[in-house]
């Protein structure tokens, strides 16, 4: 099962709108956020780990995390507020490097947006400018929020081509992936 | 990840809720369960101050646009569990109050908030979330400089809401609760544990208390004079000297 943050039919269209309107300030955004994952872990996560699924998802408490404190927010706030539970049994942090998210950033959909160029911080320069100073902020914030979520977490060099990053995820994950017991007796 | 409860609760940060405001405006806000009549004293109360000259700004429960349709629409499906629905609440009040309300308070307004934080801790605790969880969740938001609480028996506020329309809202009745099939019983029910935490406020010292059950000019008297100490100090609009442009 594929989960992630804006992934809830809940939050999803107030996230997305907060983006063109981050004077709406960074409370709102964390509280967005906790309700997205909330109700991700409510409506279906549970469900689907007390069924025996894996869950994959696509940015988690992490990355709220790191965003929220660079913009303002109290990190004993957000633990409060965020799903720290259930704890992933892994996770793991795709580390590239600014120059190469921005090329990748571009090559996807052009001109970095004005959140992930973090210019709503106004910390200078152009868009392109901006966006490297703020993926490297976010990149220092994560790796120090991540060392606080224990040992279950795992930074991995993602700069490679992406059937080689894939290689290493698999291998990260080999130890989880264990085979499902066969029933002998019937 | 592990399978284990998700529940709120054994987050670790102290209640932060309330602390004082330090701008020159006054945030004054009014609270009560459904049907109390506080709605009306507010507005009452408004015309009566923009007339004495004060700038006045009204904010209403769930009104911001960036969250109000989504609580809508979630409304409507009933897709809200309370720790959701308890958090877009609270993602509707940061909105109000980083575009509207603080600007204002910096400028020396009034803001007369119908409905505040403890609507959050009333309603959210009567659907069983944590207490001190509620607390931290709206440690942003400021504690008003007067928070009035319009007391009444919940018969008399279920009268009132059903003289004006036929139904119970599935939310307003705590039929999410499942505490009864009946949407006025479940009401009944609701309510009445709503108002046990709202009485516990009073007790607390957080609220003070008007008789929802006086006339409506007499609760008009007594909200204004639970105001005078507030307006002793409070500059009106014509004693504000902007600057020059």
């Amino acid at each position: 099962m594929h989960v992630g943050i804006g992934r809830s039919k809940l939050a999803e269209r107030p996230l997305r709108d907060w983006q063109a309107a981050p004077e709406s300030g960074v409370h709102a955004l964390a509280l967005l956020y906790a309700a997205d994952l909330h109700d991700q872990v409510e409506q279906r996560i549970t469900a689907a780990l007390d069924a025996g699924f894996a869950v994959v998802a696509d940015r988690w408490v992490g990355t709220v995390m790191a965003r929220c404190s660079l913009r303002g927010a109290n990190p004993d706030w957000l633990r409060a507020i965020l799903p720290l539970t259930p704890e992933p049994d892994c996770t793991l942090y795709l580390q590239a490097s600014p120059r190469v998210r921005l090329a990748r950033a571009i090559a996807k959909r052009g001109l970095p947006s004005f959140i992930e160029s973090g210019r709503d911080l106004g910390i200078g320069g152009d868009p392109l400018r901006s966006f490297l100073r703020y993926q490297d902020m976010l990149d220092r914030n994560q790796r120090q929020l991540g060392a606080t979520f224990g040992g279950r977490w795992q930074s991995v060099t993602a700069d490679d081509t992406a059937d080689n990053v894939q290689d290493v995820l698999r291998q990260a994950l080999a130890h989880l992936l264990v085979a499902p017991a066969v029933d002998t007796d019937g | 990840m592990s399978g284990g409860a998700h529940a709120p609760q054994g987050a670790t940060v102290s209640p932060a809720y309330p602390r004082p405001i330090r701008y020159p405006g006054r945030l004054i806000a009014v609270e009560g369960i459904d049907g109390s009549g506080k709605s009306t004293q507010l507005r009452l109360l408004a015309q009566w101050l923009e007339a004495r000259g004060h700038a006045v700004h009204l904010t209403a429960w769930n009104s911001s646009g960036l969250v109000h349709t989504a609580l809508k629409r979630a409304k409507r499906n009933r897709a809200l569990t309370p720790t959701t629905f308890s958090l877009l609440h609270a993602a509707d009040l940061a909105v109000r109050l980083e575009c509207d309300i603080l600007p204002r308070l910096r400028a020396g307004q009034l803001v007369l908030a119908d409905r505040w934080a403890p609507t959050a801790f009333a309603r959210d605790q009567a659907r069983a979330l944590d207490a001190r969880w509620l607390r931290q969740t709206y440690a942003f938001a400021p504690r008003p400089h007067l928070a009035v609480y319009f007391r009444v028996p919940v018969d008399e506020a279920v009268s009132r809401i059903l003289s004006g329309r036929h139904q119970l809202k599935y939310y307003e009745a705590g039929s999410d609760l499942q505490l009864d099939p009946d949407p006025q019983v479940s009401f009944h029910v609701f309510q009445r544990r709503v108002q046990l935490h709202y009485e516990a406020m009073v007790q607390a010292g957080e609220l003070a208390v008007l008789d929802g059950l006086a006339p409506v000019a007499v609760q008009q008297a007594d909200l204004r004079g639970l105001l005078t100490e507030i307006l002793e100090r409070q500059p009106r609009t014509s004693d504000v000297v902007l600057p020059r442009p």
